[in-house]
């Protein structure tokens, strides 16, 4: 907001003073009708002062284009005003919501791994857009629309007083009574339409619903089931948005009603008071004219207030997202990650249930260049291992280190990027393939795209498509199935030269001999990269230099697929249904 | 197939045909029209009277010769006129509202009506966020201009009308200095606000840019994470902020010369009449009220002017969402009963059950061609008779046909050529209602709707008693799982069924299938990755589904069909390989090498969840 406190003080300036020709437009009528028309002694010293300055009242009475003339000039200096508010206040609110809004993204963005298991998504992006929007809709206009009312309104007022003080108090006691009214009434209605939202977004995601499950709705013959259940949703709707509307409906009028007796009163009670000599034609027509245009600005204020709360309440909202502490992703050294990767007593548990040991005691070590692959049931720590390595978690208490450096010590940012993990369920951005592939390293050239998406065994899926690698990610009419949006993860990882690998389970829903395929692929293209394969499948695991077994966060076996045949566990439990299979064979 | 429901470019021009077809929906709302377009006139008429008002105060009662009756009775006319102004604002919001929500109303249900009678080609093919928009925005916004927009032409012209006729007749010279203002007036408005409006679709565009990009940033975290996308996102979502602010700052630029222009204008009215007016009260030609009434017309004429403006533009926007609208009610929907069976068995949400006969459960496909595509065959003169009671497992690679088998038994799609028969008797000559009541269909991506499990379960019956609901459940052993949420069957499935697993849902699906006790049932399995104890329960419970019932398996987890009376083995259509378990892999072909593939792997899989231990399961 700093830098704009300069621009938005101005903006409210020109609010001002283009408040204040707006009314001094109106007390010169009533000039030319009581002092130049009928010569009436002039009430302030500056209108005399004014009217020496146009040349005096004789040459004025007999041009009285020369008022004009000024009025006009003063409309111009107005508009002008208004239209350098208009700017200027769409440059500070949208200049403000701007920065909100990169800030938001890049705060968000660094924010730690586990802060986005926690949250709700479709929360935390209602608050980026709706309350970031209520914010800008108070910058650009509510705020000057408040000081231009307030303005005005104290302005008139003066005036009025200053003309007849018992008509101008008479005048006034409308004011409270519409703002007061309005004030109140949005209030309440909010209720209302905050209802009616709800309605609506009830049919939204019944129709939403009702679209994505037609195929058992058919099946089960339940058309006429889900109409009947439609109409009640519609009607539903209906009802409450039309109460909604009645009741605005009540407003307007009744709002109507008070302002225009309110101007009523001041056109009836002024005839006396004009009768009697209290008051000029020319002030009279001041009156009249002023009542009109603040008694609808009162209502507008009423209104404009009643919805205050909600901007005090959406930067609470955003507050709260910033008081998040984020992670320093350059922070540390960024030595080389070519060298072997060690466990050392390695123990983790999250941070909010330390009860629960996720991780006990690891400790081994991953030579350089080998491929490891850790194999235990769904909850053993698995991923969490994953996690650590690339300290989207930190350890709980042990170390690891790589290539001889301790994690901890490393730069977040340098880290992962030397790490390839490919997660079970991954994401993939609504762009072109290519362009999702190309993704963490933007200037790569297009043969390495192909090479690696040709490792990953989908290169010909994506020549399958209409649009081949051009292909948008989640657009109309093209599904990816969950093996195939794995491989790209895959590919999308290895388009790099990585020193670390690791699949998390990322094989899970390609079929096994693609699975393979991509894993003999993957060898012969980079013979260096520590692998780490994390699976359930005995078929990944077994041509892997080292075989973890990990149950309930406890390394229970270690060894070759050899090795580990010739002990009691897991592995050989496993291995035996395998060989019972080859027997049955031949194979 | 992907361009075919890209947003369609629609003409400017005026499209009669379209707002034939609207107005006939719209004919319920007709008289709501007629006494908004009154009201219209009568608060026009108002709105010109107040100035009359004021004037005749200042000239009759202030400097004039006004009694204290005339005045009495002047304040009581002016109050009457008040009220009876401010309960037409009532009124007409009151009406205008109903109109809007009515209409809304009616046309959702045609809608509506109209989805639920729609093929399975039509979903295939039509993604359901389009449906959805026409449902839900395209409808608001036509009923809300039809409602709310039409009919304000009918204040805006009286009220133009009206007071240049009132001005002319009281001073020829004042009306035209306010007169000569309105066509710059006119031409600046309807200039400006068609590119007031171009620049705010553009920045609406550049909004939900933003917020898919927030949506993306926030869903893909974890991959960002993993990548170290931090500021290459960054990177390019600073540059969508960037331009949503220019184009906004550029809309509001607009703006900024708009509005003061035309204050500007019909301030300038405001000093000619100062001017001229105030020569003429000199001369006392008219009276200070004349003067004033003018200065109060003059400011009024903008207004109805924006207005008329306005509403050519909702027109237009109108006409858009129209022809969506008209585009779905339109479609015609070829797969359909013929008038015969609807006589005789009513119509999809209309049905007459009580005729239906019972299906005994033979199938037979008779010389059946099927194409999705023209020239892109799928089936060529496909044959295939199965007896009542059989369970038929299809196995084949994606694209064979399998499915394609599947969707024609259901009744989604109709042979191009040749027949299908249920019992003997053509599928065609009953009721498309007859077959789905019969029908059991269990999806690999199980569905299940927003409620209770108990509702879930009852979608298959609707009369169900809660003793039959549980039984059903207890048949696919969802019992268990059900019974162990502390809600039980009342347990909230969430949205979609969003807070049980994959292997729940799939249960629960069972269950709503085997309670609608279906002659024939169809399983297109489920191929997701469910935790191998939840499998063992699924084989079950389909074992216990398909038992004495027609069932068809499309079959990618081969364990589960070893004991199905036939498997057909799929490939381009045809049937390559047909037998039992034993004599296929007798056969060593195409499911032999399925088969010892995939077993190696179960095993796997199974050992491996035998020794989880039971306090990881949830």
């Amino acid at each position: 907001m700093r830098g704009y406190r300069l621009k938005l003080a101005l903006v409210i300036l020109a609010t001002l003073i283009s408040s204040f020709l707006n009314l001094f437009q109106t007390y010169m009528f009533s000039y030319v009708l009581d002092n130049v028309i009928d010569g009436k002694p002039m009430r302030f010293r500056w209108l005399e002062s004014l009217t020496e300055l146009l040349g005096g009242m004789e040459k004025i009475r007999s041009s009285l284009y020369i008022v004009a003339l000024f009025l006009i000039t003063c409309y111009l200096i107005r508009s002008l005003l208004m239209h350098y508010r208009f700017k200027s206040q769409a440059e500070v609110a949208e200049g403000f919501s701007e920065n909100i809004r990169n800030d938001l993204y890049d705060h968000i963005q660094h924010l730690p791994y586990s802060y986005h298991v926690r949250i709700k998504t479709g929360d935390l992006i209602q608050r980026c857009t709706s309350d970031v929007d209520t914010i800008r809709r108070f910058f650009s206009g509510q705020i000057e629309e408040i000081f231009a009312i307030v303005s005005s309104v104290i302005i008139a007022v003066l005036i009025m007083v200053s003309l007849n003080l018992r008509l101008a108090l008479f005048a006034g006691i409308s004011f409270p009574i519409i703002f007061l009214y309005s004030f109140l009434f949005f209030k309440k209605i909010r209720k209302l339409f905050l209802a009616s939202d709800e309605k609506e977004a009830e049919m939204t995601s019944f129709i939403q619903e009702s679209l994505s499950g037609v195929r058992v709705i058919k099946a089960f013959n339940r058309e006429r089931y889900e109409l009947d259940r439609f109409l009640g949703y519609n009607k539903n709707y209906k009802d409450t948005t039309y109460g909604m509307i009645a009741n605005l409906g009540v407003y307007w009028g009744l709002s109507y009603f008070l302002c225009t007796i309110g101007i009523l009163s001041v056109v009836a009670t002024g005839v006396f008071y004009v009768r009697s000599g209290d008051l000029s034609v020319g002030n009279y027509f001041v009156f009249i004219t002023y009542q009109g245009a603040i008694l609808y600005q009162i209502r507008q204020l009423g209104r404009i207030l009643s919805d205050f709360g909600k901007v005090s309440v959406s930067l609470d909202r955003l507050l709260e997202i910033k008081k998040e502490i984020p992670e320093n992703l350059d922070e540390g050294k960024t030595p080389s990650l070519a060298g072997d990767i060690v466990f050392d007593d390695v123990s983790f548990h999250y941070d909010d249930d330390p009860e629960c040991e996720i991780l006990k005691h690891l400790s081994f070590t991953i030579p350089q260049g080998k491929t490891v692959a850790v194999i235990g049931p769904t909850g053993s720590g698995k991923s969490s291992m994953v996690h650590l390595l690339s300290r989207l978690y930190d350890v709980s208490s042990g170390h690891i280190y790589i290539n001889g450096e301790d994690i901890n010590d490393i730069a977040k940012g340098h880290l992962r990027k030397n790490i390839g993990i490919v997660l079970q369920e991954p994401f993939l951005f609504s762009k072109s393939i290519y362009d999702n592939l190309k993704i963490s390293n933007p200037n790569i050239d297009e043969k390495s795209v192909y090479r690696a998406s040709k490792i990953a065994s989908i290169h010909d899926v994506i020549n399958s498509f209409d649009k081949g690698y051009d292909t948008i990610v989640g657009e109309k009419g093209v599904t990816l199935s969950g093996g195939q949006k794995q491989r790209i993860a895959i590919a999308r990882t290895i388009v790099n030269k990585l020193p670390i690998l690791i699949f998390d389970d990322s094989l899970s829903a390609v079929d096994t001999e693609t699975d393979a395929e991509i894993r003999k692929a993957l060898h012969t293209f980079d013979e260096d990269a520590t692998t780490i394969i994390i699976t359930q499948r005995i078929l990944s695991a077994k041509d892997a230099d080292l075989i973890l077994v990990l149950e309930n966060g406890e390394i229970t076996q270690t060894g070759t697929h050899q090795q580990l045949l010739n002990e009691d566990g897991l592995y050989k439990r496993i291995a035996e249904i395998q060989g019972q299979k080859k027997g049955e064979d031949d194979e | 197939m992907s361009n075919k429901f890209e947003e369609k470019e629609f003409s400017e021009e005026f499209d009669s045909s379209m707002w034939k077809k609207l107005f006939a929906l719209f004919r319920p709302f007709y008289k709501h029209m007629a006494a908004l377009a009154f009201l219209n006139v009568l608060i026009a008429l108002s709105d010109v009277i107040f100035p009359l008002m004021n004037r005749r105060a200042m000239d009759h009662f202030t400097v004039g010769s006004g009694t204290n009756e005339e005045l009495i009775s002047f304040i009581i006319m002016y109050f009457l006129l008040i009220l009876i102004t401010a309960l037409m604002h009532l009124f007409y919001f009151r009406i205008a509202g109903a109109a809007e929500m009515g209409f809304a109303y009616n046309l959702r249900q045609k809608c509506f009506e109209k989805l639920q009678n729609l093929p399975f080609s039509y979903y295939d093919v039509t993604p359901t966020g389009w449906l959805l928009s026409r449902l839900t925005s395209d409808i608001s916004r036509l009923a809300e201009i039809l409602a709310w927009s039409l009919t304000e032409f009918a204040w805006g012209i009286p009220l133009i009308v009206f007071s240049t006729i009132v001005m002319l007749r009281t001073n020829v010279q004042l009306a035209l200095m306010v007169l000569i203002v309105v066509p710059i007036l006119a031409f600046v408005t309807f200039y400006f606000q068609k590119r007031v409006l171009r620049s705010y679709r553009k920045v609406r565009k550049f909004n939900s840019v933003i917020t898919n990009d927030f949506n993306e940033g926030i869903n893909g975290a974890k991959t960002t994470k993993t990548l170290v996308l931090e500021d290459t996102n960054f990177k390019e979502f600073k540059n969508d902020t960037a331009k949503m602010r220019e184009a906004s700052v550029k809309a509001a630029k607009i703006v900024s010369i708009y509005r003061p222009l035309v204050t500007f204008l019909s301030s300038f009215t405001l000093a000619l009449i100062l001017w001229i007016g105030g020569t003429l009260v000199f001369k006392k030609t008219i009276g200070f009220g004349i003067l004033m009434m003018f200065t109060e017309y003059a400011q009024r004429f903008f207004e109805p002017l924006q207005s008329i403006a306005m509403i050519m533009q909702d027109i237009q926007m109108a006409q858009a969402s129209g022809e969506r609208i008209i585009s779905l009610m339109n479609y015609e929907i070829k797969l359909k009963d013929s008038d015969e069976v609807v006589a005789r068995y009513g119509t999809i949400l209309d049905p007459k059950p009580q005729e239906y006969e019972k299906i005994k459960g033979d199938v037979e496909f008779r010389n059946v061609d099927f194409s999705y595509i023209e020239e892109e065959p799928v089936l060529t003169d496909f044959n295939l008779k199965v007896n009542a009671g059989q369970t038929i497992a299809l196995v084949g690679e994606t694209g064979s046909g399998k499915s394609t088998i599947v969707n024609l038994l259901c009744r989604f799609y109709e042979p191009v050529k040749g027949q299908l028969l249920i019992d003997g008797v053509d599928y065609r000559e009953r009721s498309i209602g007859w077959l789905h009541s019969n029908l059991g269909y269990v999806l690999q991506a199980p569905h299940l709707f927003s409620g209770t499990i108990k509702d879930n379960i009852r979608f298959g019956k609707l009369d169900a008693t809660d003793e039959e609901i549980e039984n059903a459940a207890k048949l696919v052993h969802a019992h268990e799982f059900i019974m162990q949420f502390k809600d039980g069957y009342q347990t909230d499935v969430g949205e979609s069924g969003s807070r049980l697993s994959t292997g729940q849902k799939q249960l629960i699906s069972f269950a709503r299938a085997i309670l609608a006790d279906p002659a024939i049932f169809v399983l297109d399995e489920a191929t997701a990755s469910i935790d191998t104890e939840t499998e063992h329960i699924i084989q079950n419970a389909i074992e216990t589904i398909m038992s004495e019932r027609t069932s068809f398996v499309v079959a990618h987890r081969l364990s589960t069909i070893v004991n199905a009376d036939r498997i057909l083995v799929i490939k381009k259509g045809k049937i390559v390989e047909d037998g039992t378990h034993s004599s296929l892999m007798k056969l060593k072909g195409y499911y032999y090498r399925l088969y010892t593939n995939q077993f190696e792997e179960d095993m796997v899989r199974e050992s491996l969840t035998r020794t989880a231990t039971a306090g990881m399961i949830e």
